[in-house]
């Protein structure tokens, strides 16, 4: 995944066009139904963040279990198990089915655990997979409307630069109502969407809100290869849409058109040279391999 | 803050083994505060002081709570006897408390 200085994942091109704003932490929500990417994406973009960036993140995972999230991921060329050494650190936030429930619970534990872990690993990313998972157990909208402050609120002391939320929220059934103030305190909100066509699976992105500048709000085709998501449609004009043209944007604009994929994810290259957890970059990524030889 | 309670009731030897407990909570919170207390009841009622209950408060020991898997505060481990189980929020609903613990009414 693409990020710009301000530390949020970059959408493909024309989705956003660039990240002017405050230091705050930049809030996403992916939402769709089972299935549709919303898990890949998110780890795909502390995966990215962690190799690129250097900036540790913690994935807390409240509907599928860790392992299962991570045995997931083998697919794709991420090599999590170098990144889990001291870069990306998952949280098993699973109430397993046989846990009794007797009467309201909060996340003032889960929160405080969360800061003692982020201070330990100088995590600076962090996803919250399956929000709608743990909200559901508190039985009301109220609970779940605290709760959810609560972590908006953490996340605004935490000097944490971007958070993801995933829930499943298709947005034709129901518990839209109870995310209305989810969608309303985020920064930007991607749909996904997951379809049978002729038995052919097929994936859509959609961006539906994105604060503080345009954004392109077709639909864009996903598919997975080895480096994980990817999305189709980057058009060198339309790459030309990056806010900045730094460096870097030129770097991942090199990189898009070579990989047509907005979500530079490890790539075969950077999983074989960039498991010492070096600064990636295309160029680094050469040298080594020069040196390498 | 740990605070342990070892309030064996050694003078009755009928009694099944000692409930052992860890409650996880954060000191400040209404929801552990209520924990507390109905635990408390819980216990002076049903297990004669026939237990030993540990509370944890989270904002002091995050890391440990974090590597026994708590997620959600308050929160009740049953560690013996067998089976273990785990029990969510201010256990204000006692029925769940006492099917956890292995308390027959």
């Amino acid at each position: 995944m693409i990020q710009t200085k301000k530390g949020l994942p970059q959408y493909p091109p024309k989705l956003a066009t660039g990240m002017q704003g405050s230091p705050r932490t930049r809030i996403s929500l992916l939402k769709g139904g089972p299935g549709s990417g919303k898990t890949v994406f998110a780890l795909q973009s502390l995966v990215s963040a962690a190799r690129q960036r250097e900036e540790p993140g913690i994935f807390v995972a409240f509907e599928e279990r860790p392992q299962q999230i991570i045995s997931n991921a083998t697919g794709f060329q991420w090599d999590l198990a170098a990144l889990l050494e001291d870069k990306l650190f998952f949280m098993d936030a699973n109430l397993s089915p046989g846990v009794v429930r007797s009467g309201e619970f909060d996340l003032r534990g889960m929160l405080a655990m969360l800061s003692a872990k982020k201070e330990e690993i100088g995590a600076r990313w962090i996803v919250f997979d399956g929000i709608d998972v743990l909200l559901t157990p508190l039985q009301n909208s109220k609970s779940e409307t605290r709760e959810t402050y609560r972590i908006r609120d953490w996340l605004a002391e935490s000097e944490v630069y971007a958070a993801i939320f995933t829930a499943k929220i298709d947005g034709h059934g129901l518990p839209i109502e109870n995310y209305g103030f989810l969608q309303f305190m985020v920064d930007c909100v991607i749909d996904f969407e997951s379809r049978a066509e002729r038995g052919v699976a097929l994936h859509r992105i959609q961006v539906t809100k994105y604060r503080g500048s345009d954004f392109a709000k077709s639909e864009y085709p996903v598919s997975f290869g080895s480096g994980g998501m990817e999305i189709a449609g980057c058009e060198p004009t339309e790459i030309q849409c990056w806010g900045k043209q730094d460096e870097e944007q030129v770097r991942i604009r090199t990189a898009n058109l070579r990989r047509r994929t907005a979500l530079g994810a490890a790539t075969p290259r950077q999983k074989r040279y960039g498991s010492n957890g070096a600064g990636i970059s295309g160029k680094q990524n050469e040298t080594e391999a020069r040196d390498g030889s | 803050m740990v605070r342990k309670k070892k309030d064996r009731a050694a003078s009755d030897p009928v009694t099944a083994a000692a409930v052992e407990m860890v409650l996880y909570i954060t000191e400040s919170g209404p929801n552990s505060v209520r924990a507390v207390a109905n635990l408390e009841a819980i216990c002076k009622e049903h297990l004669q002081g026939n237990f030993r209950l540990e509370i944890i408060d989270v904002l002091q020991y995050p890391l440990r709570a974090l590597a026994d898997g708590v997620v959600v505060t308050p929160s009740l481990a049953k560690l013996s006897p067998l089976p273990a189980a785990t029990v969510v929020g201010n256990l204000s609903d006692k029925s769940g408390v006492l099917r956890a613990l292995g308390i027959v009414e």
